[in-house]
């Protein structure tokens, strides 16, 4: 457990180190990238007293580091990630993004749901058909659905399911609404609008964890404590149960943080065509109308969001799995 | 996996032995015999072919507007049909794949082979301070959700890489005397190179080194007139930039870690024991046996950084219109609900254009790791 502890110790002290390194890189992108910052900072109307009052507000005239130290002090200290200049005019940022993240998460959650039970049953059924066709088939059509971008999959369900069949809600999100204080969401869990947004996210992911979880079951099948589970006589649907199954999700752990990366990047897609008010829409939106604060506070919480989300993978899966222990990157 | 791909070239060695064939050589064989390898080929080879010659094969330009003849069914004057202003889609269909194709090359040429084989050799062989700095950096890139950052990066350089390219185009052009000296001054390097490389009984790999890179430039400065020489060209440098930074972490890791493998064994300490530098150890034993890896590797990026460009230009912060690109075509074609009731042609072909695209992409990639490690057979 020494070598575990040390480990965690090392990867969590590792976190904020990269988090600054990000916030830095684009904080800095925000403030030296445009020709002249004051100018898309203070908005498209602001007339030179505003763009005066602006540049002192947020420094601009002092150097990079020390609007960095600013930002970061006003982030730290008060949760502030400034104002928005262009979607919402005056708006605090974290008001915008939080409601927005709440909807994101709700189908997001739903398509990892999806991924991992479909994604498992359908890599175990091909590998215990494996010499069959129906193991190719499985496994190449999954290759296909895990090719295509969600930006192209998606409006081909659209076109099959809300426009010709008509079978799910022609856009947008709903269900009941609760208040959460900067203003109210709906709970799209609990209706229709759930099924296209989980489902599109969905896909990607279910063909990486089939193929994975086809890939280990295979190796588990030939493992000796199965021959033996075998030899002693065990109904084969036991076999698979408690020695096959248990022994292949094993690594499934490893892709949550991948799948992390697919439902994120999804979500711009899934919301920009269905038009869900989530973080996706909004990162559109701010890039459209150059509200560059609000699209790096985005980019900070999903970073943030990403990097912890990789770290509690990466140490749930060297306690899950002892053979795994002290990191194993590197000098392999 | 490092340890297994230690002897890489090794699955097809059994066979290379047999027939007295070089590694490469039944390598291909293997990947030949794999239908779907050879479908996806041939669909990536039509492709490419399709978007190099554009301008040739296209029916018509990509910018006739036709206003007469606007959202107009797939007939045998317009196969793909035509747009809201009148475009014919199978033009912008094929002027996309060009788009496609440059962003591709650019993005492999930049991000997977100078930077990850670069990087991931110097990491590997030199190990210690340069190891730690290259492979750290390349964590933080890699622990970040791409498509977020790509978005802020075009978001933000947009206007000032056009400010760049726009003051280089009008500094750089083929006839300036500085540009000729430049280049005549690169082609002595590269002859001088090989030549002294050849004289010195290619011992030296410091030499080739040295000729490859003033090849390289050579090709690039050629690349880059051609390239500004279109429109949008702003454009693509800002995408091919942004996408090299996040596409060059996964392959240069592996190349790593084969290094460390490969830096431990006989040939090469006996190369090293002989007298051999730096460069003629990297050049000459440690990049042709991470060959293998480099291909998987590619091939494997490939389709995303396709799906990338395409992302980007989707979300409208990739290639600007007119220039056509499939993203801007599915965003015409498949965000609004009456187009895809009433013109579903719009969004159709496109789509299975650049599904087929990608799904071939990553058929060759899964082929080519078959083929060229071991293990997965």
């Amino acid at each position: 457990m020494q070598g575990l502890l040390s480990y965690t110790i090392q990867r969590l002290l590792w976190a904020p180190v990269i988090l600054l390194f990000v916030s830095f890189f684009a904080f800095a992108l925000t403030r030296l990238g445009p020709v002249d910052s004051v100018d898309v900072l203070a908005g498209p109307q602001a007339n030179d007293e505003a763009k005066e009052r602006v540049r002192q507000e947020l420094h601009l005239d002092d150097s990079i580091f020390e609007q960095y130290s600013v930002y970061m002090k006003n982030l730290l200290t008060e949760g502030d990630f400034g104002e928005s200049v262009t979607i919402y005019r005056g708006v605090p940022v974290w008001d915008i993004i939080w409601p927005r993240m709440l909807v994101s998460i709700q189908f997001g959650i739903v398509a990892l749901f999806f991924a991992f039970s479909i994604g498992t049953l359908v890599g175990v059924f091909a590998a215990l058909r494996q010499g069959t066709w129906l193991d190719p088939l499985s496994i190449s059509s999954f290759l296909f659905f895990q090719s295509i971008p969600v930006l192209v999959s998606l409006p081909f369900l659209v076109l099959i399911f809300v426009v010709k069949l008509g079978w799910l809600p022609a856009v947008g999100w709903g269900g009941p609404e609760v208040d959460i204080g900067p203003q109210e969401i709906a709970l799209g869990i609990f209706s229709k609008h759930i099924i296209l947004p989980a489902l599109v996210l969905s896909l990607p992911g279910m063909a990486g964890v089939a193929r994975l979880v086809r890939a280990t079951t295979l190796s588990v099948l030939g493992e000796d404590y199965v021959r033996t589970a075998r030899a002693k006589g065990l109904p084969e649907l036991q076999v698979v149960r408690s020695h096959v199954v248990r022994n292949s999700l094993l690594p499934l752990v490893t892709v949550i943080g991948l799948s992390l990366t697919t439902l994120i990047e999804g979500a711009f897609f899934v919301e920009l065509i269905l038009g869900i008010p989530g973080i996706g829409q909004l990162g559109f939106q701010a890039a459209q109308s150059r509200d560059y604060d609000v699209i790096l506070a985005l980019v900070l919480v999903i970073a943030a969001a990403f990097i912890f989300i990789n770290i509690i993978t990466d140490i749930a899966y060297t306690f899950i799995d002892p053979r795994i222990r002290f990191g194993g990157q590197g000098n392999n | 996996m490092g340890s297994v791909a230690a002897d890489i070239p090794g699955a097809a060695e059994e066979e290379a032995q047999r027939l007295s064939i070089s590694p490469w050589r039944a390598a291909l064989r293997r990947l030949l015999r794999k239908k779907l390898a050879v479908i996806a080929l041939v669909l990536i080879g039509g492709f490419y072919f399709v978007g190099l010659f554009a301008p040739i094969i296209s029916p018509q330009d990509f910018r006739t507007q036709d206003l007469d003849n606007t959202l107009l069914s797939p007939s045998l004057d317009h196969p793909f049909g035509t747009d809201r202003l009148g475009r014919d889609q199978l033009s912008r269909v094929i002027w996309s794949a060009r788009t496609t194709i440059i962003v591709t090359i650019a993005t492999v040429v930049a991000g997977s082979l100078v930077l990850s084989v670069g990087l991931g050799l110097l990491s590997g062989y030199m190990g210690g301070k340069v190891d730690t700095v290259i492979m750290r950096t390349g964590e933080a890139f890699g622990s970040l959700p791409a498509l977020p950052m790509l978005i802020l990066i075009n978001a933000t350089m947009r206007d000032r890489v056009r400010g760049w390219v726009d003051s280089l185009e009008a500094n750089l052009s083929t006839g300036d005397p500085l540009f000729i000296a430049i280049l005549a001054i690169l082609t002595f390097m590269a002859v001088a190179g090989i030549v002294a490389w050849l004289i010195g009984s290619r011992r030296n790999g410091g030499w080739i080194a040295l000729a490859i890179v003033a090849a390289f430039l050579i090709l690039a400065l050629w690349g880059v007139q051609a390239v500004f020489a279109m429109p949008g060209a702003s454009d693509y440098f800002l995408i091919f930039g942004a996408l090299s930074l996040f596409f060059w972490v996964g392959s240069a890791r592996v190349i790593r870690s084969q290094v460390l493998a490969l830096r431990e064994t006989e040939y090469v300490i006996a190369a090293r024991s002989m007298g051999a530098g730096t460069w003629r150890i990297l050049g000459s034993h440690l990049l042709p046996n991470v060959s293998p890896i480099i291909i998987v590797g590619v091939s494997a990026s490939l389709g995303a950084i396709a799906g990338s460009e395409i992302a980007l230009t989707f979300l409208g912060v990739g290639v600007h219109d007119p220039t056509p690109s499939f993203g801007a075509l599915i965003f015409d074609g498949g965000t609004s609900q009456p187009v895809i009731r009433n013109h579903p042609y719009l969004l159709i072909f496109p789509a299975i254009v650049v599904g087929m695209l990608i799904f071939s992409f990553n058929l060759l990639g899964d082929a080519l790791n078959d083929v060229l490690t071991p293990k997965a057979r």
